[in-house]
């Protein structure tokens, strides 16, 4: 290997810690801001406001590896949010969980198949089961909010194993999960493959249309979860839980050095764009920026991160 | 008859290759000068260079006497040289006058388009193209024919004295032919000068004025009308030697017909193609760039859908829908696009090598964090593959490495037919002779038989047991004596100086159903 070679190496190694410095930037920054920032009781409410994008956004990652998109992450959460309530509402209550996590899965892989059988846009096809789904949630709950004061799954939102809320529990179980399917099994090779050379994982026998019809299954099974987590939360669904998750989801996979055109990234790097979105929103609030302002601030923070993902683009083109 | 272009000593490098080597043309005004050369000699180069697609990196370029610098295509277009290229850029959306005033519409108060004098400028130059359409007619379901004249009418429009076109006649039918070299003839009475790049070698006879041959980036001979003639053109494309390269041709190949192919077809081009391949055999399918190699190669792989085709393994009819298929019959398939089509630039060089067989070096389809860098270092080693580490980046490999990476993927499913297509693209000599080595290797013990194309006929010669040349979507002929198999005998097939052997196929038909019978 030259030494040309070598610093090409290098600079790739550093790509890989990718925004996490600028993330603990950041923390140091509000943290001399403010000194309550750093309090155990916020830095558990960052977690705990972070654990429903984590876990959109996991899915969302390996929908954004093979080169896709889901917008309808949202609109999947309220659905599945909705069904949880309604069934904790009957004799069957135990079976809320399972039941929602279904309907996640089912709306996720009905878009793997609009995406892989009909080769719709991902774009598209989620564009549109977003815009049906938001419709869908809102008639399951007759134009309302089911409330259950009694629920049985209340735990998932609201209770501690230990000092962590059982739903940081689950953000952390959906990325060590991710990430183990990313990096070390067949299929998220595949994955990966097929983001970055569709051409090439055809002409290795490689049947992309499974591919991703699983990412897109996942993605919903994991809005299904994030639905779950946001009822037991609230005690309570409605259609208009979950509005515009997907551009949180979506910035947050980005930030995390996940390439938009597939093929580059994990979810290592989404956990900490998820992370640096919260602290944004906790931090700018509690120093005091006025709502308008944290809006425009979060706003060019995306574009900068954007900004780099093209530079990197470029540097690989190179 | 003036000069009107000189071509000065011009130097051309890509990274890996010298493209052009100290080459000197000149142009006459009104002349049809042609360009020959094999694949790579470097025709497409020095066009671009005076397109001004490509910079060179020394040699100057003199119009009308007058040195000239051609950085971007719009200079090129601005000195009155326009490329019609082989991939036309028609936009089937706008009419042929828009199509024809692209950049530089005729302008009223000096805003608003003025479509009168738009449509009146180009019906003109339209008749002086003889077009069949007009200008306010939409180029929605033009025949190839038809976007290379409003290619043709957009360069007469800019009053273009000289037009570069790269193997016009590539996609033509014989009638369309006629109808461009009619036009060609009015232009030159124009006095528009013409470099045409043409690989059918009859027409380059019958309508050049002078033809320069290219090899390897150096221009080697220049033909005066009069001694214009085929043998010739050919003798010059070829004639290098193979003395840098080593490894040994297994001239002594079973009879054992390992895998035969019946009545090949698409939808469009290629048509009755049936051959066998024998155990141990290192079958080369060659012909010119376009003439359905790589179609017939993909369509043995499933890659490509065909409308008709039987394949038989061992006497056996397999199935081949898709690749998934053929990797299941053991038909490992090498494409000629390295970063287009097969690897995966962003992951390891050990990703790279086990892709294929993942699965069967996982536990359950889970995988360790060095299964893959584990599984590689036996091709890394053999193949004697350089890199500081399996899980360096594919991207940072050089091409002949790249290469072996690609070839090891394939080696890891053992095949027992391997489809090669330009197994040697863009690598260095060195490389190069290692993989001849690796082929050899390979098909010596029998148990892997390779189809291999490859554009260098170098190559194909000192290769291939038996030869299949292949012209305008089918099987034109068959060299099966290795001391038969020189360059001259395949270009005569390929260039279509040679009339097809369709005995060839015929007996190959009939040899094929007494297999069938057998079985």
């Amino acid at each position: 290997m030259t030494t040309k070679d070598k610093k090409l190496f290098i600079k790739f190694d550093l790509q890989k810690f990718g925004v996490l410095p600028v993330l603990i930037l950041f923390c140091i920054m509000f943290a001399l801001l403010e000194p309550k920032f750093i309090s155990v009781n916020n830095i558990t409410n960052i977690f705990r406001q972070s654990a429903v994008n984590i876990i959109i956004a996991s899915g969302m990652t390996m929908v954004i590896l093979t080169g896709g998109i889901d917008l309808s992450v949202g609109s999947i959460l309220a659905v599945s949010a909705v069904v949880a309530l309604r069934v904790s509402l009957t004799p069957f209550s135990y079976l809320a969980i399972p039941i929602a996590l279904l309907t996640g899965l089912a709306a996720g892989l009905f878009n793997g198949f609009l995406v892989s059988y009909f080769k719709m846009p991902p774009f598209i096809a989620t564009l549109g089961m977003m815009t049906s789904l938001r419709g869908a949630a809102y008639l399951l709950a007759d134009g309302t909010t089911v409330i259950n004061n009694d629920l049985s799954f209340a735990w998932v939102g609201n209770n501690n194993i230990g000092i962590v809320p059982w739903q940081v529990f689950f953000a952390i179980i959906v990325i060590g999960l991710s990430w183990v399917l990313l990096r070390r099994t067949v299929l998220g090779t595949r994955i990966y493959a097929v983001g970055g050379n569709e051409k090439a994982a055809v002409f290795s026998g490689i049947s992309v249309a499974t591919i991703i019809l699983f990412v897109h299954g996942i993605s919903g099974l994991f809005s299904g979860l994030a639905g779950v987590v946001m009822g037991a939360r609230l005690y309570s669904a409605s259609g208009l839980l979950g509005v515009s998750y997907e551009l949180d989801a979506i910035a947050a996979v980005i930030l995390g050095g996940t390439s938009f055109n597939g093929g580059i990234g994990g979810v290592a790097g989404t956990l900490v764009g998820a992370l640096i979105i919260s602290v944004l929103n906790n931090g700018l609030i509690i120093i005091g920026v006025p709502y308008f302002w944290q809006q425009v601030i979060k706003g060019i923070v995306i574009i900068v991160a954007v900004i780099i993902d093209i530079y990197r683009q470029r540097v690989k083109v190179k | 008859m003036g000069v009107i272009l000189e071509v000065h000593n011009v130097s051309k490098t890509f990274p890996g290759c010298k493209a052009l080597d100290d080459v000197s043309i000149h142009l006459n005004e009104g002349e049809l000068l042609s360009v020959v050369g094999e694949n790579g000699a470097g025709k497409s180069t020095l066009m671009k260079i005076l397109a001004g697609v490509y910079t060179s990196d020394s040699g100057e370029i003199v119009l009308n006497g007058e040195t000239v610098k051609i950085k971007i295509p719009r200079d090129a277009l601005d000195l009155g040289i326009s490329l019609i290229p082989q991939e036309l850029s028609v936009a089937p959306n706008i009419t042929v006058a828009e199509n024809l005033f692209m950049g530089r519409e005729p302008l009223k108060h000096g805003f608003f388009v003025d479509r009168k004098k738009l449509m009146d400028e180009s019906d003109k130059i339209l008749d002086m193209v003889n077009a069949p359409f007009r200008a306010r007619q939409y180029p929605r379901n033009f025949s190839i024919a038809e976007q290379q004249l409003m290619e043709i009418a957009k360069a007469v429009g800019q009053n273009s004295r000289i037009l570069i076109m790269d193997e016009p006649t590539a996609s033509l039918s014989e009638n369309e032919m006629e109808t461009l070299f009619r036009l060609i003839k009015k232009l030159k009475q124009q006095h528009i000068s013409i470099i045409f790049i043409s690989h059918r070698l009859k027409e380059v006879v019958e309508i050049s004025d002078r033809v320069v041959v290219l090899r390897d980036g150096t221009l080697v001979a220049t033909l005066d009308k009069h001694e214009i003639n085929e043998k010739d053109i050919v003798t010059h494309m070829v004639g290098r030697t193979l003395s840098d390269y080593y490894g040994e041709a297994n001239t002594d190949v079973s009879d054992e017909v390992i895998y035969s192919v019946h009545n090949l077809a698409d939808e469009k081009f290629i048509h009755d193609v049936s051959f066998n391949l024998r155990r141990g055999e290192i079958l080369a399918l060659t012909g010119l760039v376009g003439s359905g190699r790589t179609e017939i190669a993909q369509m043995l792989f499933g890659i490509d859908k065909r409308r008709s085709g039987d394949f038989y393994k061992s006497g056996k009819r397999i199935k081949i829908e898709n690749p998934i298929d053929a990797i299941k019959n053991r038909i490992g398939f090498l494409s000629e696009d390295r970063k287009g089509s097969g690897l995966f630039l962003d992951m390891s060089a050990a990703d790279n090598i086990s892709f294929n067989v993942m699965q069967q070096i996982s536990n359950h389809g889970f995988l360790g964090s060095d299964s893959a860098s584990k599984f590689s270092e036996q091709f890394i080693k053999s193949l004697r593959i350089r890199l500081s580490s399996p899980k360096v980046k594919a991207l940072s490999l050089s091409g002949g490495n790249q290469q072996k990476l690609l070839l090891s993927r394939w080696l890891s499913i053992k095949p027992e037919i391997l489809i090669l297509d330009e197994p040697t693209r863009g690598v260095d000599v060195g490389a190069k002779s290692e993989i001849y080595k690796i082929i050899f290797d390979l098909v010596a013990d029998g148990k892997t038989s390779i189809i291999f194309i490859s554009s260098e006929l170098p190559e194909v010669i000192w290769l291939a047991s038996r030869v299949l040349i292949v012209r305008d979507g089918t099987i034109v002929g068959e060299i099966k004596n290795k001391n038969e198999i020189t360059q001259d005998h395949v270009m005569q097939y390929a260039t279509g100086v040679k009339d097809p052997d369709y005995t060839f196929t015929e007996n190959k038909t009939l040899v094929d159903k007494e297999n069938t019978n057998d079985d």
